[in-house]
């Protein structure tokens, strides 16, 4: 047979052109018996990981490469020879992706957008074999080109030839032979793949549509003729090139010439400066060093000394001491910029990361310690992720910058794939389908992953399956689903070269100004072994450290995380708190599933809060781990109440294997395995996983959302697991177990840097809860809760709340003295008015420095303030301090002159504001101004709005929140409220979860599956509801199992219509001979019925 | 309303959903403008504000014909009912002052004359048909009625509001009152030559519609002589007891007012295309279009070209009322792949084709298509060679020369037209003996779509043989 490689061949990764998988064309090439097989995307590298990675897994030579489209639309494939061609290749793109081009683009090239000429390859060529590929029709000025391209490039130039199956080949392949032989550049034998096989041809239809905006209705000759453009079998090539069987062996030419492979990058992480005659082993050695004094100044104990030495050792044997010296370098850096920051990942774990103050927990002594912190069989790079605030995470990230300059760091891509609710869309517009029919088949996706649009689901939209058209869009949406969509830059992912970053990956500019990003994901680093620093944002460090400075300035007190954790004598009242679930706004255990653990967990130590974090999650519960867990912990607590030692049950194998293999594994955790790692080892002890299983079983773990490998090793871990003897539930549950992880991981080593977030925010909440809530409203957005809960739990723990006034609030909630001793008073910033800009804030702080303002128009002229600052003030009732009510203050505002005063006037008082308002607006009800709070801040101090509504709910036979904990158990009775949070959770089969809350507080509300049909509508829709049901208590904790709903959303209404002032009626002398039909829809009331914010949603 | 479609179906998955249909709801509301014109020449639409589209009608001096006001709007409820439209009626001095009648006072409600304020005082301020961020600002004043504004300063008032919406308030305020005149536009032009009758028994068939055109043609035919006009197209409407109207329209090659003249055009049209439905109760004929009844001139810019694109058009017009307007057509280019896609038959009427974008190189293609293909036997090569031999129309042809295969997918995103999966098909020019040259294809490739998946008698799938097919599809000259 004749040795034939594609060499002109496009992956999904040419985005809406290639309808294959990188790793699908891989392995069709090796199916059909190709010699090599070359992948070449349109100006882009960002496939080749994942092509290099199916070659080496299937043993097949892959020419990595790229096609270059120039800016003209001409093109030209160029593999490269070596490394160094390769190097260059990378920078040719990068140029065309982030340099400038001196055209009417701007600055910056476009996202995604890459511009390149053919004399800019041709500066770059050096080593590049090129293959210009045959356009569809052939003309003059094509030969002409060919000439000078062959003439001018520096390796050697194919014209590759590719059949269009259009009746007229053999005309087609003569000419072109006579072009390449005029031109000296010899023809090679391509396909001009668009996809591994001919069965993809409807896809790629549907990517042509949705790349020309149009439908395959309408497409006409935007799409291919036919569906020829697939792989090819060498044979059926020697057939179409019969008569140029030289072009089919050049082929092999090209393989033979480009020797480079992707295995030969190596990489060299950058070596940090170290004080000269050191290394850079001895230097982190040093630091560790000068750090365990600091963190034990009364002595380094000797368990701590030598576990250093232990790891140290080991950093050395893998060489990674610059990696850490980089985190500690970007840690220290944020530390002297006042950054809050912590890391976390396997590698924070370390008690080196801790004296280099990277961590705040102690390991050693909350025994976090895990005596191989990177696996030594694992030969992956070592993992710390770093969180900083997030408000101030871009500093960093400028930093890292600026110290390893844009050539030598930029951000992971993160490749953004197709998935289900997209695919839909996209391909159901492709196809002709209305807006309505996609989006309803789109809505019915719960959630972002999944194979497709499930057939029930569809039925529940009443469209009909069998339509031909819907089972079409069916089908190709399940196709579409993972193919790649476009590159977007990862969270925080950056890598770090010695080298010139751009010799080894293209870098292109994202989309966000300053930022640089490779066209590698995540996972194409790790396969090429390429070390990261994951540089992250999360929202409580802002807010920990707004309260920090809060403290600071108003109690004087100097905190941080280390410090806090180390106030032993501070611990009992927090933990107390947190037993009774009192962590509204606690970092991790304020959701609902959290607060119910709380009680029955009862957290006492640091540990505990560890368990807590990891607990609450789809791997323990999916894994009925959760409760065996706590009753192995009240088992425990009873025995030592009795004064006995408590014996830990844990899982056996049968004889002969040790009875006691997991005791060390599974120790902490009462003999329940919680936590990622604990599964691991279990696979690796009890299933007798080899390394590279491990591997594979993590690798399936971690992308299990992409493509459900993980089925394979179902009998792999239970069945080897019972084989041994265990108990068969046991194993089945340590399997679903990491089934639950793949979705949402959670080591133990993020749960503890996670849990010591969790205690210093409950620190805070318990010692300074004015201080908590004026932090956690500074950092908003964040959290699980809004403002108004934020506030009115601040409320109930004794904190005096202010409204926000132009004579006193900043943009910020601040803090006011009150008598000594008594805590400070909160007064709510500027910032929860809905669209005040922080700008008009900083002027009103600044102009009232000099004197507080005395009246709107002082305020006018002295702020400046546009007409609609002045607006939002009066609407949000914070002109109090002149004597100016909400209805007043609008009216007055409404009426000032539009825009500033001319200098002429400004002193003459010609533009006076018109009077006071007339006696003739009405003066609010008291519900009215709760509605107003609502609608401009989102909260009232006033009221809460279902306390106008108590009597109703009274006479409905409703009891206030307050009493569903204090009544006795059993009882049936009903209780009403606003909606504020609904929720379900996948975990809970079915289980609808629904917060309501009253003026008196929230209850808990259970809705089982059977009940949540017949009130679908309502649970799904009311914004107020009553539910009726019986009450339930179980550790602590009461529900309400509801039994009826009613929609209370219609009585809201009620109170923005003002003291009734009722609206006369209408249609009520329907006399209209069409009863029923003849009341036209009902007017809807002025003020839109949303007086408060929509609930939270949670599935 | 206002509720996101996802929701409402989360909420009610049984919930039964239309798509909103804004073109045909005007449509619809046209229709019964168009019906409305029996009792005033001038109805016009409303449908500014979405949701609460209705009619207006101006009465004015117009109610006496009908019993006075009371009895009109009792006439106008009654016909409505019996033809099952859900409506509100109301009566004021002003469009502005019915409209917030109708939709949010009491049904049928009549404000009598000079009594505008009072009537309106207690509406709600949407009433003014005002825009929902106005409406929201007054709310936030606590103005709520029609009453409460009437109470401020004008002036003040509409300083509160940005833009032009403070004079719209005002102005919206005055016209309902009747301060500030409203005109209303009809939804046409009413035509200044027209002709009525009502019925008291409804009219049910052709038979009695000519008799009522014998009878209209004469009256429209004076009115038109006497304003020296003549009609070039009529319009025979038919008011329908289900409120609807039907009409018949017909163009004059030259203007004619002669009374015969009129309805013969008009039978000949065919007045059995009139939809009577359950009758008509009223008739109007009308002349829509009407000219100065004299000589014709010829266009003297338009030169020869414009006597004979006149010409082209009078013939098409005519070949069109003779043979019926789809039968005359030209053909047009689509963007298709397929042979047999890639022309679309225009009427004529709808002029000269666009230019179609043609494929880059698409190969030479017969001047004779056949459409549908007609089938062949042909002897060919294994996969994909060209037929050595074939016989179409019982006659069998030796081929000397071939050209192809040009390979053409299904469009596959069609269902078959026939019970079996379109396939691929591979066309070949050839030339036989005598020099006549045929474009025939091979339907199915060989060893990729020459089996068919079937449900056996037990419902087992099974493969059986589909072998590809020869089909003769063009001839070229």
């Amino acid at each position: 047979m004749t040795a034939y490689a594609e060499l002109d061949a496009v992956s999904n990764f040419s985005f809406l052109e290639g309808g294959s998988h990188p790793g699908e064309m891989v392995a069709q090439a090796q199916l059909l018996g190709m010699s090599a097989i070359g992948v070449a995307d349109r100006n882009t590298l960002a496939g080749v990981v994942r092509a290099h990675r199916e070659a080496k897994r299937a043993g097949m030579r892959l020419l990595v490469g790229a096609r270059l489209v120039f800016t003209d639309g001409t093109q030209l494939i160029v593999y490269p020879r070596d490394r160094a061609a390769y190097g260059r290749l990378c920078r040719l793109l990068s140029l065309g992706k982030s340099e400038v081009l001196g055209d009417e683009h701007g600055d910056r090239t476009i996202k995604g957008q890459c511009r390149l000429t053919f004399d800019q390859a041709l500066a770059h060529g050096e080593g590049l074999v090129a293959i210009a590929p045959a356009p569809r029709v052939i003309d003059a000025t094509f030969g002409a080109r060919l000439r000078r391209w062959a003439s001018a490039w520096p390796e050697r130039l194919y014209l590759g030839a590719n059949p269009l199956c259009d009746g007229r080949d053999r005309a087609r392949l003569g000419h072109l032979a006579r072009l390449a032989e005029a031109a000296g550049a010899p023809m090679i034998a391509t396909n001009a793949a668009l996809y591994h096989h001919h069965g993809r041809r409807p896809l790629q239809d549907v990517l042509a549509c949705i790349r020309e905006g149009t439908t395959v209705d309408a497409a006409g000759f935007a799409l291919q003729a036919n569906a020829e453009r697939h792989l090819k079998a060498p044979a059926e090539m020697a057939r179409l090139f019969a008569g140029h069987e030289r072009a089919l062996t050049r082929g092999a030419e090209v393989v033979a010439a480009c020797t480079f492979s992707l295995d030969e990058l190596s990489y060299h992480y950058p070596g940090e400066p170290v004080p000269p005659g050191k290394t850079a082993q001895q230097h982190l050695a040093d630091l560790t060093r000068e750090g365990a004094a600091w963190r034990y100044p009364d002595g380094v104990p000797a368990e701590v000394s030598a576990t250093i030495a232990k790891e140290l050792k080991l950093i050395e044997q893998r060489a990674y001491p610059h990696y850490f010296l980089t985190v500690h370098d970007v840690v220290k850096w944020a530390r002297a910029q006042n950054i809050l920051c912590q890391g976390r990942g396997s590698a924070a774990n370390s008690v080196v990361c801790y004296c280099l103050g990277i961590t705040s927990v102690d390991p050693v002594g909350q025994s976090l310690l895990f005596e191989r912190f990177i696996s030594s069989e694992r030969d992956e790079p070592p993992d710390i992720d770093v969180d900083f605030e997030h408000a101030r995470r871009e500093e960093v990230i400028q930093y890292i910058y600026g110290r390893y300059g844009r050539d030598r760091a930029a951000i992971c891509a993160t490749v953004i794939h197709y998935r289900p609710r997209s695919a839909i869309r996209e391909v159901g517009k492709a196809l002709g389908l209305s807006e309505d029919v996609t989006g309803s088949l789109a809505s019915t996706v719960w959630g972002s992953w999944g194979e497709g649009v499930e057939d029930g689901h569809v039925d529940r939209t009443g469209l009909d399956r069998e339509d031909p058209r819907l089972t079409l869009a069916l089908n190709l949406t399940r196709e579409l689903i993972g193919f790649p969509r476009h590159l977007s830059q990862h969270v925080g992912g950056f890598v770090l070269t010695e080298g010139p970053l751009v010799e080894l990956v293209p870098v292109g500019n994202a989309a966000m100004a300053d930022r640089t990003f490779i066209e590698w994901d995540k996972d194409d680093i790790d396969e090429l072994k390429i070390m990261k620093v994951d540089v992250l944002a999360l929202g409580m460090l802002t807010a920990i450290q707004k309260g920090f400075a809060l403290i600071e300035r108003h109690y004087g007190q100097a905190w941080d995380l280390a410090k806090v954790f180390l106030r032993k004598d501070m611990e009992a009242p927090v933990y107390d708190m947190l037993c009774k679930a009192d962590s509204v706004g606690v970092f991790q255990v304020e959701s609902r599933a959290q607060m119910a653990m709380l009680p029955r967990l009862r957290p006492r130590v640091f540990y505990d809060l560890v368990v807590e974090v990891a607990i609450v999650r789809p791997g323990p519960i999916q894994g009925n781990m959760v409760h065996p867990y706590l009753a192995a912990r009240a088992a425990k607590r009873e025995a030592e109440a009795r004064g006995l030692t408590y014996e830990i049950d844990f899982p056996k194998p049968a004889p002969p294997h040790h009875p006691d293999e997991l005791k060390n594994i599974l120790g902490k955790t009462m003999g329940v395995p919680l936590f990622q790692e604990q599964a691991m080892r279990i696979a690796m002890e009890a299933a007798e996983f080899t390394g590279d299983e491990a591997n594979g079983l993590r690798r399936a773990m971690a992308t299990f959302r992409h493509n459900g490998t993980i089925g394979n090793y179902e009998e792999m871990l239970a069945g080897r697991m019972k084989a041994r003897g265990y108990d068969p539930q046991f194993a089945d549950d340590c399997f679903n177990q990491i089934k639950g992880f793949g979705e949402y991981g959670f080591p133990e080593s993020h749960a503890a840097s996670f849990a010591l977030l969790v205690y210093v925010s409950a620190w805070m909440k318990r010692f300074y809860p004015e201080v908590f809530c004026a932090a956690l409203l500074n950092s908003q957005p964040m959290g699980f809760y809004a403002p108004a809960q934020l506030v009115r739990d601040a409320r109930e723990h004794g904190v005096e709340v202010r409204p926000p006034d132009i004579n006193a609030s900043d943009w910020d909630c601040t803090l006011e003295d009150l008598a000594p001793g008594k805590v400070r008073a909160l007064r709510l910033g500027l910032r929860q008015i809905d669209g005040f800009r922080s700008a008009w804030a900083e002027t009103l702080k600044e102009v009232r420095a000099a004197a507080p303002f005395t009246s709107l128009d002082d305020l006018r002229r002295r702020a400046a303030l546009p007409a609609k600052a002045l607006e939002m003030l009066a609407a949000a009732d914070a002109l109090g301090s002149l004597d100016l009510s909400r209805r007043g203050g609008l009216w007055a505002a409404r009426g000032l002159p539009r825009s500033a005063p001319l200098p002429l006037f400004a002193g003459a008082g010609l533009e006076e504001a018109d009077g006071p308002p007339p006696a003739a607006l009405p003066v609010p009800a008291l519900s009215e101004e709760v509605v107003g709070d609502y609608e401009t801040l989102r909260l009232s101090l006033k009221a809460h709005p279902v306390s106008f509504l108590r009597e109703r709910l009274k006479r409905a036979g409703a009891i206030p929140a307050s009493r569903v904990a204090t009544d006795p158990a059993g009882r049936r009775t009903a209780v009403g409220g606003v909606v504020l949070v609904r929720q379900r959770p996948g975990t809970a089969r079915g289980v609808c979860f629904i917060t309501l809350e009253d003026e008196t507080g929230v209850a808990n509300i259970v809705v089982w599956p059977k009940l949540f049909e017949t009130f679908r509508p309502v649970i799904m829709g009311a914004r107020m509801m009553l539910v009726r049901g019986k009450l339930q208590r179980a550790e602590g904790v009461t529900h309400m199992v509801a039994e009826a709903i009613e929609d209370w959303t219609d009585s809201l209404s009620v109170l923005s219509d003002g003291p009734l002032r009722t609206v006369p009626a209408h249609g009520d002398e329907a006399t209209s001979s069409a009863p029923g039909r003849g009341d036209p829809p009902r007017h809807h009331h002025p003020r839109d019925v949303r007086v408060l914010p929509k609930s939270r949603d949670f599935h | 309303m206002g509720q996101p479609h996802a929701d409402a179906r989360a909420a009610s998955p049984t919930l039964v959903t239309a798509p909103a249909q804004p073109e045909r709801d005007a449509e619809v509301l046209k229709a019964l403008a168009l019906w409305a014109e029996r009792y005033s020449p001038v109805v016009a639409m409303d449908a500014a504000s979405p949701g609460r589209e209705g009619l207006l009608i101006d009465m004015t001096g117009g109610a006496h014909l009908f019993g006075g006001e009371a009895a009109l709007l009792t006439d106008m409820a009654h016909r409505l009912t019996q033809a099952a439209i859900p409506a509100r009626l109301a009566m004021a001095d002003t469009a502005g002052a019915a409209w917030a009648l109708a939709r949010f006072g009491k049904q049928r409600r009549i404000a009598p004359p000079g009594r505008t304020r009072e009537a309106l005082g207690p509406l709600p301020v949407p009433a003014l048909r005002l825009a929902g961020e106005d409406v929201r600002l007054l709310a936030r004043f606590g103005l709520r009625t029609i009453g409460d504004l009437m109470s401020l300063p004008r002036a003040g008032l509409a300083r509160r509001f940005r833009g032009e919406a403070g004079l719209t308030l005002v102005r919206r305020l005055d016209q309902a009152l009747g301060v500030e005149p409203e005109i209303l536009e009809g939804v046409r032009p009413p035509p200044a030559w027209r002709v009525w009758r009502n019925f008291l028994e409804p009219v049910i068939d052709a038979a009695g519609v000519e008799t009522v055109l014998n009878d209209l043609a004469p009256s429209l035919a004076e009115i038109l002589e006497r304003d020296g006009q003549g009609a070039r197209r009529l319009a025979l409407t038919g008011f329908r007891v289900d409120g609807r109207t039907t009409t018949l329209t017909v163009s004059l090659s030259l203007p004619s007012a002669r009374a015969g003249h009129l309805a013969k055009v008009l039978k000949e049209r065919g007045l059995e295309h009139l939809d009577l439905g359950f009758g008509v109760d009223a008739m109007m004929l009308s002349a829509e279009v009407a000219e100065p009844l004299s000589p014709v001139q010829s266009d003297l810019d338009r030169g020869l070209d414009g006597d004979q694109r006149l010409a082209l058009s009078g013939l098409l017009d005519r070949l069109g009322a003779r043979l019926g307007e789809t039968a005359v057509y030209h053909l047009e280019g689509r963007p298709s792949w397929l042979p047999e896609r890639s022309q679309v038959r225009r009427p004529a009427g709808e002029g000269p084709p666009a230019s179609a974008p043609a494929a880059p190189g698409l190969p030479e293609r017969p001047l004779l298509l056949l459409d549908p293909p007609e089938p062949v036997t042909a002897l060919a090569g294994l996969p994909d060679g060209p037929p050595a031999r074939f016989t179409w129309r019982r006659a069998t042809h030796r081929v000397v020369r071939a050209q192809g295969p040009e390979r053409l997918s299904a469009e596959w995103w069609r269902p078959a037209r026939r019970a079996k999966p379109a396939r691929t098909r591979d066309y070949y020019r050839v030339e036989d003996g005598e020099g006549r040259r045929y474009w025939l294809f091979r339907e199915g490739l060989y060893g990729r779509e020459d089996q068919l998946e079937q449900l056996d008698a037990n419902g087992v799938a099974e493969q059986i043989s589909f072998p590809p097919e020869w089909w003769m599809h063009g001839v070229f000259a």
